[in-house]
C-alpha cells in the first residue's frame, strides 16, 4: 500500500520537529554544513546493488495521484511469416552427373542454375508460383542429386533469455521480438532523457537529515532520525553505469538524481533495461544511454528537506536541461491534474522539439476519478514531435485508469489490473519497497532507508505507457528518422487502430506498433 | 510462347489481306518499290527499303526510363529512372510490323518514411524492385522516304510483373504482382549493314492504378507504374 503525500506547499505537508546541524571536512579543508546542502554524498562508493527478485504474487503498484510531485505510480495480420524464399531452391547435384542435371532441372520447372564462389552447390530458380519445398523434394529423390532443400529463411533469433521477460506479455503485445529483429535495442548514439524522481544509476553513500514529519494533517508524528547515512546503488539490471550521462538534479540542485522512490527506475527499465543479459527482464531500447533527470520530488525528498519540489517551473527547466545536453528523446511520466494549464512546461517542451527533441508524456490515469487531463501533457497534441500517451492493458483495451480526452495521440501497454490481476500489469525492477519505503509502517517500526536493494515490481499506469513510446521513439531515431514531427507521424501513421474506428479520445491514433513502423515503405507497400 | 503464336498467326492473318489488296495493282512501276524483297534489295548493303516478305528479326534492347511515378522511385530507389534490358522478336510485311519483347529492370533500395510535408527518411531496410514488362507493339514504318533510315510508330500492350522484396518482410509483405497498361513508341532505325540494324526509340508506358494503395506511392499519390524510356536495339536480320 502506498499513501499518497500531499504538497508542502497546500497544506498537509510536513511538520518538522526539530533540526541537528553537522558540519564535515571536505578535502579542500573548507567545512560544509549539511544545513548549508541539505545532503552530502560521504562516499562515492557504495557497495553495489543487491537485486532480491522477483515474487510473481506481488500485487500491483496502484495509480496514485501525485501530482508532479508523485509521478503517478500509477503504479495499467497478417500472414503467417513464409519460411523459406520463392522462386529458387538449393541443389547439390552428385559429382559426375552432369548429363542428367538438365533434365532434373526441367522435372521442377527450372531455369537458371548459380553457384555461389564459396559453395558447393547450387541455386536453382524456379517459378515463383512453385513450391520451393515441394519442388526440393522432387529434386532430392533423383539419382543424381545429393541433396536440395528450400532456400529457408533466418531470422534474428531474438527472443530476450532475460529469465523474468516470460512475465513481459508488454512487448509481445506490440510485437517487439520481430521490431527487435530490425532494430535491436538501437544503439549508444541515442540518449533518452528520463525526467521523473530520479534514477537508481550508482552505487554511492550520501547523508541526509530526517526531520520528524506527519504523512498528513493529525496524523501520527513520525520520529526525526537525525542524521543518517542512506546508501544507494545502481539498479543491477539497468547495466553499466557508463550508460547513464549528464545526470542531474532539480531538487537538489546538484547532479545526483537518485530515486528516493523507485518511479524513475522503474520507467527507465522500460525504456532501457539491459536486455538479453541473462537478469532480470527486457526494456525497449536497451542500447541507448540514459540521462537520469530529477524534477518531482517524492515522500523521501520531503523528508530530507530538499531545497526544490517537482513545480512547473521545475519540470519545465529539466527539459530544458535535456535539451540543451544531448538528449534526443525525453520521457516525462509525470504530471498533475490539478490546477491551470501549465504554460511553461508547455514551452519548455516546444523549445526541446525545436532543438529536435521528441517528448513522450503521460495522458494522465484520472478516468475513474474525474478524468481531469493530466495539465503537463493537454498541450501536446498542439505539438508535432510531442505525444500525449494513454494505456492499455493485457486485452489490448484502454486500462481502466487512463484519462481520455483529445489530447490523447497514441496508446501503449501500461497494464491493467482488472485484466488478468498484477500480471497484467508492467514489470521492472525497482529499488527493494519494503527496505525503501519505511514511512508506510507504523511511527515505532520506523526506520531508515536503503536505496540499494532491489526487486521486481509490477506497477501500472500511463506512467508505464509512456516509455514504451520513449524506447519506441529512440529506435526510430537510430533507424533515420531524425525529426520529432516525423517520429510522431510515423507513430500515428502506423498504430494499430483501437476503440472507434479512426482517431478516438481512448486511444488516439491507436496502439503503437513498432514493427511496423520500423519496416517502412516500400514502393508500393 | 502463347504470345509470340499469336502475333505469328496475327501477321499472317495480316498479310494474305495486304497481298489481296496488291495483287491487282499494275505492272512494278519504275519507281522504288515499297515491297522489295531481300534479294532485290540488293546484295548485303544497308537500304531502308522494305521488303514485302514476312522477315522475322531479333533485338537486344537496352533502355533507360523516366518514371512517371518520379518521387516515389527517388525515394525508394535513389532515382526517378532506371536502366532496363531486354530483346524480342519483330515480325515486318511491308511497312507493317509486329513486335513482342521483354524487358527487365531491378534496383537496390532501402524502405522510407514519407513525413507530412514530403521528407524522405531511408530506414536502411534493403529492398529490391524488379519489374519485368513484356510488350506487344503493332505499327507501321515508314521507309520509302529516309534511305538508310526507317522511322515507326506504334501502338501496343504492356503486360509488367511487378515483384518488390525487401529484408523482414513477410510473405503477405512482399509484392508480386502482374498489371496491364499501353504504350506508344516511336523511333527510327538504321541499317548498318543487311543483316544489322540500329534502332532508338521513344516509348511512353502507361500502368494506371498500378501503384498508390501503399507504400510511398501512397504517400506521393503517385499510381502509375509506367515511364519514358529511350531506348537504343540492336536488330539482327533483314
Amino acid at each position: 500500500m502506498r499513501l499518497s503525500f500531499r504538497h508542502r506547499t497546500t497544506g498537509a505537508g510536513l511538520v518538522a520537529i526539530g533540526a541537528l546541524a553537522l558540519t564535515v571536512g571536505t578535502p579542500s579543508g573548507r567545512q560544509t554544513s549539511l544545513a548549508d546542502v541539505g545532503r552530502l554524498m560521504v562516499d562515492d562508493r557504495a557497495l553495489p546493488g543487491i537485486d532480491r527478485g522477483f515474487a510473481p504474487n506481488d500485487v500491483a503498484i496502484e495509480p496514485v495521484d501525485r501530482s508532479n510531485r508523485g509521478a503517478h505510480f500509477s503504479g495499467e495480420s497478417g500472414a503467417v511469416r513464409e519460411l523459406y524464399d520463392r522462386g529458387s531452391v538449393i541443389v547439390k547435384f552428385r559429382d559426375g552427373t552432369e548429363p542428367a542435371r538438365a533434365a532434373s532441372v526441367r522435372a521442377v520447372g527450372g531455369g537458371e542454375l548459380k553457384r555461389p564462389s564459396w559453395a558447393d552447390f547450387d541455386v536453382l530458380t524456379i517459378p515463383m508460383a512453385a513450391d520451393p519445398e515441394a519442388a526440393a523434394a522432387s529434386l532430392s529423390e533423383r539419382p543424381d542429386v545429393e541433396y536440395a532443400q528450400a532456400r529457408y529463411r533466418n531470422h534474428a533469433m531474438f527472443k530476450p533469455n532475460d529469465p523474468l521477460y516470460s512475465f513481459q506479455w508488454n512487448f509481445p503485445a506490440i510485437d517487439m521480438e520481430r521490431a527487435w529483429d530490425i532494430n535491436p535495442g538501437a544503439t549508444s548514439n541515442v540518449t533518452v532523457a528520463v525526467l521523473d524522481s530520479g534514477v537508481a544509476f550508482r552505487d554511492v553513500v550520501v547523508r541526509y537529515r530526517a526531520q520528524a514529519f506527519r504523512l498528513e494533517s493529525g496524523g501520527p508524528i513520525y520520529p526525526a532520525l537525525g542524521v543518517i547515512d542512506v546508501p544507494f546503488a545502481a539498479a543491477p539490471d539497468l547495466g553499466s553505469t557508463a550508460r547513464f550521462v549528464a545526470p542531474h538534479d532539480f531538487i537538489w540542485n546538484d547532479d545526483l538524481p537518485l530515486d528516493l522512490d523507485g518511479h524513475g527506475t522503474h520507467v527507465s527499465g522500460t525504456i532501457g533495461q539491459a536486455t538479453n543479459n541473462g537478469i532480470g527482464v527486457a526494456g525497449m531500447a536497451y542500447n541507448v544511454k540514459i540521462m537520469p533527470v530529477k524534477v518531482i520530488s517524492e515522500t523521501w525528498d520531503d523528508i530530507f528537506d530538499s531545497p526544490n519540489v517537482g513545480t512547473d517551473d521545475v519540470v519545465a527547466q529539466g527539459i530544458r536541461y535535456a535539451a540543451d545536453n544531448g538528449a534526443n528523446v525525453i520521457n516525462m511520466s509525470i504530471g498533475r491534474e490539478e490546477g491551470g494549464p501549465a504554460t511553461v512546461v508547455e514551452a519548455a517542451v516546444r523549445y526541446a522539439v525545436s532543438k529536435g527533441v521528441f517528448v513522450a508524456i503521460a495522458a494522465g490515469n484520472d478516468s475513474t476519478t474525474g478524468n481531469r487531463p493530466n495539465r503537463s501533457a493537454e498541450f501536446a497534441a498542439g505539438i508535432d514531435g510531442a505525444v500525449a500517451v494513454g494505456a492499455v492493458g493485457r486485452g489490448l483495451n484502454r486500462a481502466f485508469y487512463s484519462t481520455t480526452g483529445s489530447y490523447v495521440e497514441i496508446a501503449a501497454p501500461g497494464g491493467d489490473s482488472r485484466v488478468g490481476g498484477s500480471d497484467g500489469t508492467i514489470l521492472q525492477q525497482m529499488v527493494d519497497q519494503e527496505l525503501a519505503i519505511t514511512f508506510t509502517l507504523a511511527p515505532a517500526l520506523f526506520r531508515a532507508p536503503r536505496f540499494d536493494a532491489f526487486h521486481f515490481y509490477y506497477a501500472q499506469g500511463t506512467s508505464m505507457a509512456t516509455p514504451h513510446v520513449a524506447g519506441f521513439a529512440a529506435l526510430l531515431r537510430q533507424q533515420g528518422l531524425t525529426s520529432p514531427a516525423a517520429i510522431e507521424a510515423a507513430m500515428k501513421q502506423f498504430a494499430t487502430d483501437r476503440g472507434a474506428a479512426g482517431r478516438d479520445d481512448e486511444y488516439g491514433a491507436g496502439l503503437i506498433n513498432p514493427r511496423a513502423t520500423l519496416r517502412g515503405l516500400g514502393l508500393a507497400r | 510462347m502463347r504470345i509470340l503464336s499469336v502475333v505469328v498467326l496475327a501477321l499472317g492473318l495480316i498479310t494474305p489481306s495486304r497481298a489481296a489488296a496488291q495483287s491487282p495493282a499494275p505492272a512494278p512501276s519504275p519507281a522504288p518499290s515499297l515491297a522489295l524483297s531481300a534479294e532485290q534489295s540488293g546484295s548485303g548493303s544497308p537500304s531502308g527499303q522494305l521488303t514485302s516478305g514476312l522477315q522475322i528479326r531479333a533485338f537486344g534492347v537496352v533502355g533507360t526510363t523516366f518514371f512517371t511515378a518520379s518521387s516515389t522511385f527517388d525515394a525508394v530507389l535513389g532515382s526517378n529512372r532506371g536502366q532496363d534490358y531486354g530483346g524480342g522478336l519483330n515480325l515486318t510485311r511491308g511497312p507493317l510490323y509486329l513486335e513482342a519483347g521483354a524487358r527487365r529492370f531491378s534496383k537496390h533500395g532501402e524502405r522510407v518514411f514519407v513525413g507530412v510535408d514530403g521528407q524522405v527518411f531511408p530506414l536502411g531496410i534493403d529492398t529490391t524492385v524488379t519489374m519485368t514488362p513484356l510488350d506487344i507493339t503493332a505499327g507501321w514504318r515508314f521507309g520509302q522516304h529516309f534511305g538508310r533510315v526507317i522511322p515507326h510508330l506504334g501502338l501496343g500492350y504492356t503486360r509488367m510483373n511487378y515483384e518488390e522484396t525487401s529484408d523482414f518482410a513477410d510473405a503477405s509483405e512482399d509484392v508480386s504482382e502482374t498489371f496491364n497498361g499501353y504504350h506508344v513508341v516511336g523511333g527510327a532505325e538504321v541499317r548498318i549493314t543487311r543483316w544489322i540494324g540500329v534502332t532508338g526509340e521513344v516509348m511512353w508506358t502507361s500502368l494506371a492504378d498500378a501503384l498508390g494503395a501503399g507504400g510511398a506511392s501512397q504517400a506521393f499519390d503517385e499510381a502509375n507504374l509506367g515511364g519514358t524510356s529511350l531506348r537504343l536495339k540492336l536488330v539482327i536480320g533483314h
